[in-house]
């Protein structure tokens, strides 16, 4: 995969260097640094996740359209403190997709490139074709949303539309979400008066048909709700064998697929609004249910398993039961109930925004404001981030405590 | 450019409103139909039924700053009741905006994702989605009122048809004499009037009102105002589902 991004970028460039086949190009630089304090504790023992308190990340990023081929590419040099090396330089093929419409209402578009089909900001239960961002960088300031290999073909009617995708992530090892999956769905939306609706199916890989819906509605001028959910029997999702077993000792491939024909039906939705307010200022609230997560039985006794091995002395066994049980901390959350809220104003060169996360089973949260000055050909800015809870809570947990990063991007 | 028909439609509308005026000086009040047809006629070519492309300038003025914030927008319509504006500059650089006349759509470029936002919502300075591309005051818009408060200037109080109209009500002030808009007071649902639009310059292109300068000014940003300068305006060939969620997305 590294190989073909090296090649597809050197391609670009030489069609960049040409300026020929070339509509529309633009070229971003983005340079981060991001200082952490990073949590000793249950899971996270010795720095078992080994996260940097530094960090630095460089880019330059290359998107447009070429010989009508839409593309985003970036070059990115990470570099670590705690590795002490010249880091890493990744050459990174985001998107390169291609769109032809047949008449005024057939399509056909294939390639690497996103498909959003999610309504909601935070959770994204019907997001199978598209990038899920980070909490701290909802526009993708840099440069990470990286789509999935896709063909796809689209009926536009007067008042709907039918979508239907094949997508196989060759690429990749299976992550349990969208990452590594080969699956197909078909979307048909309808724009109805109060707003679109959207009924999805979607098939993976050993996996039973799952149905989901996603819409919208315009309550006034200032505000907008949404809900998406999805259903299937049985659950991909990995999670540590120890937690839904009683046996205590965790075997070597102790994180999988367990739940993938149990014949339960999980379910996942979220509901949310956003209000605009009269000065610039814009809210977002949301509370989503995912069942696949781990309930209180589970989470106890995840927390009953990672807490002795602090205090006890550890041997291979008890890391090698920590590497899968700990796996089950995701970014998107390990349990089932969460809510979240997200204000930010805009004018023409600041922006400011504040968002929390919350674990509504145990009250735990992460926390984040940015602040951004925008010039007309770039940015710099500042985030700082807080994860923060009771000792045996999902964000009290959280190897970082709290981070700060600094970034300045710019625009050619 | 434009038909015709819109040059005679014009001309219709300054006969209505010659009689109008004979007719109705001592009452102070303009006929209702006669303001329909004033707002058809403000609406310009956002109801010329072809589709074009239009760039916009936007300059954000604030006090103690000597120059302006500036950026260009791309701004495609139908001629009817929808538009896409894309940002062509600075940090916002590949983001667009789809409004139709239901809703309002904002599709950030990297995610590609299409995030349905609320028509008040600002854009870009003082100026809301709704201010560049989703006002239709004929369409969308009751006329409450009309009235006649000097010799100098008309106005038409205009009640929103939907609750999810950019501005719940609109107080239009007219040139009495050519007909020319001037200025308009938009208030949200409390009755709070939360902005001004002044038409700081129009010409008629083709027997079509054109917006030239538009300023806007928020009532709670005394020290700041947007001018939202308009471009010559282009005709293009676009398949008839181009205003649609899924197209902007695939891509136009």
């Amino acid at each position: 995969m590294r190989l073909f991004s090296a090649i597809a970028f050197v391609l670009l460039s030489f069609d960049v260097a040409r300026g020929q086949a070339l509509t529309d190009i633009q070229v971003d630089f983005h340079e981060l640094i991001d200082l952490r304090d990073v949590r000793i504790s249950s899971p996270n023992i010795d720095n078992f996740f080994s996260i940097p308190a530094i960090s630095n990340e460089m880019s330059l990023a290359i998107e447009g359209d070429i010989k009508d081929f839409n593309f985003r590419a970036s070059l990115v040099h990470q570099y670590s403190v705690n590795s002490r090396t010249l880091g890493d330089l990744d050459l990174r093929v985001l998107e390169l997709s291609k769109t032809v419409f047949i008449d005024d209402r057939w399509s056909v578009f294939g390639g690497k490139r996103n498909l959003n089909w999610d309504v909601a900001s935070a959770s994204f239960p019907v997001g199978f074709f598209q990038f899920q961002p980070s909490f701290t960088d909802f526009t993708d300031r840099f440069n990470r949303a990286e789509g999935l290999p896709l063909l796809g073909v689209n009926y536009l009617g007067d008042n709907y539309d039918i979508t239907a995708v094949i997508s196989e992530d060759f690429g990749k090892e299976s992550d349990g979400f969208n990452q590594g999956l080969t699956q197909w769905a078909g979307n048909l939306t309808l724009r109805t008066p109060k707003g679109p609706f959207s009924l999805i199916f979607q098939q993976a890989e050993d996996q039973n048909l799952g149905v989901g819906f996603a819409a919208s509605q315009d309550l006034r001028s200032d505000i907008v709700t949404y809900q998406s959910g999805f259903i299937r029997r049985g659950t991909r999702r990995p999670i540590a064998s120890v937690l839904i077993s009683d046996n205590s000792i965790a075997p070597e491939d102790g994180f999988g697929s367990f739940r993938i024909n149990d014949g339960r039906y999980y379910f996942r939705g979220v509901i949310g609004a956003t209000i605009a307010f009269p000065n610039s200022l814009t809210t977002s609230i949301e509370y989503s249910y995912d069942r696949r997560g781990l309930n209180t039985d589970q989470w106890e006794s995840f927390v009953q398993f990672v807490e002795p091995l602090n205090s006890v002395e550890r041997d291979q066994i008890d890391f090698l039961n920590l590497g899968n049980i700990s796996r089950s901390l995701t970014p998107s959350g390990a349990r089932r109930h969460y809510g979240f809220i997200r204000a930010s104003y805009q004018s023409t060169r600041w922006e400011l925004s504040s968002l929390a996360r919350m674990s509504l089973s145990d009250r735990s949260f992460l926390s984040s404001t940015q602040i951004i000055r925008k010039f007309k050909d770039g940015s710099i800015g500042s985030q700082a981030s807080i994860f923060s809870g009771h000792e045996s809570s999902e964000f009290g947990l959280n190897p970082i405590r709290n981070s700060i990063n600094f970034f300045i991007t710019c625009n050619f | 450019m434009f038909k015709v028909a819109h040059i005679s439609r014009y001309c219709l509308v300054f006969l209505l409103l010659g009689l109008c005026e004979i007719s109705s000086a001592d009452e102070g009040r303009i006929p209702s139909r006669t303001a329909i047809e004033i707002l058809e006629f403000i609406d310009g070519a956002f109801l010329s039924g072809e589709t074009y492309e239009l760039f916009i300038e936007s300059e954000t003025y604030r006090q103690h700053k000597r120059r302006p914030d500036v950026r260009t927008i791309k701004l495609l319509d139908d001629g009817k009741d929808s538009t896409i504006v894309e940002f062509m500059d600075g940090p916002e650089r590949g983001q667009k905006v789809l409004s139709t006349r239901q809703e309002v759509w904002f599709f950030a470029p990297r995610t590609k994702r299409a995030i349905k936002v609320p028509s008040a919502q600002r854009i870009f300075g003082n100026a809301s989605i709704g201010d560049i591309a989703r006002l239709r005051l004929s369409k969308d818009y009751n006329i409450v009122s009309t009235k006649r408060e000097n010799p100098s200037y008309l106005y038409i109080d205009l009640q929103a048809k939907s609750n999810v109209a950019t501005y719940q009500s609109i107080l239009l002030k007219i040139d009495a004499h050519t007909y020319l808009p001037v200025q308009a007071d938009y208030s949200v649902a409390s009755g709070k009037r939360v902005k001004r639009g002044i038409y700081e310059k129009t010409e008629i292109v083709d027997g079509i009102l054109q917006r030239r300068i538009f300023r806007i000014e928020d009532t709670q940003k005394e020290n700041s105002y947007t001018r939202i300068i308009f471009k010559t305006a282009k005709q293009i060939k676009l398949p008839p589902n181009s205003f649609s969620v899924r197209r902007v997305e695939l891509g136009l």
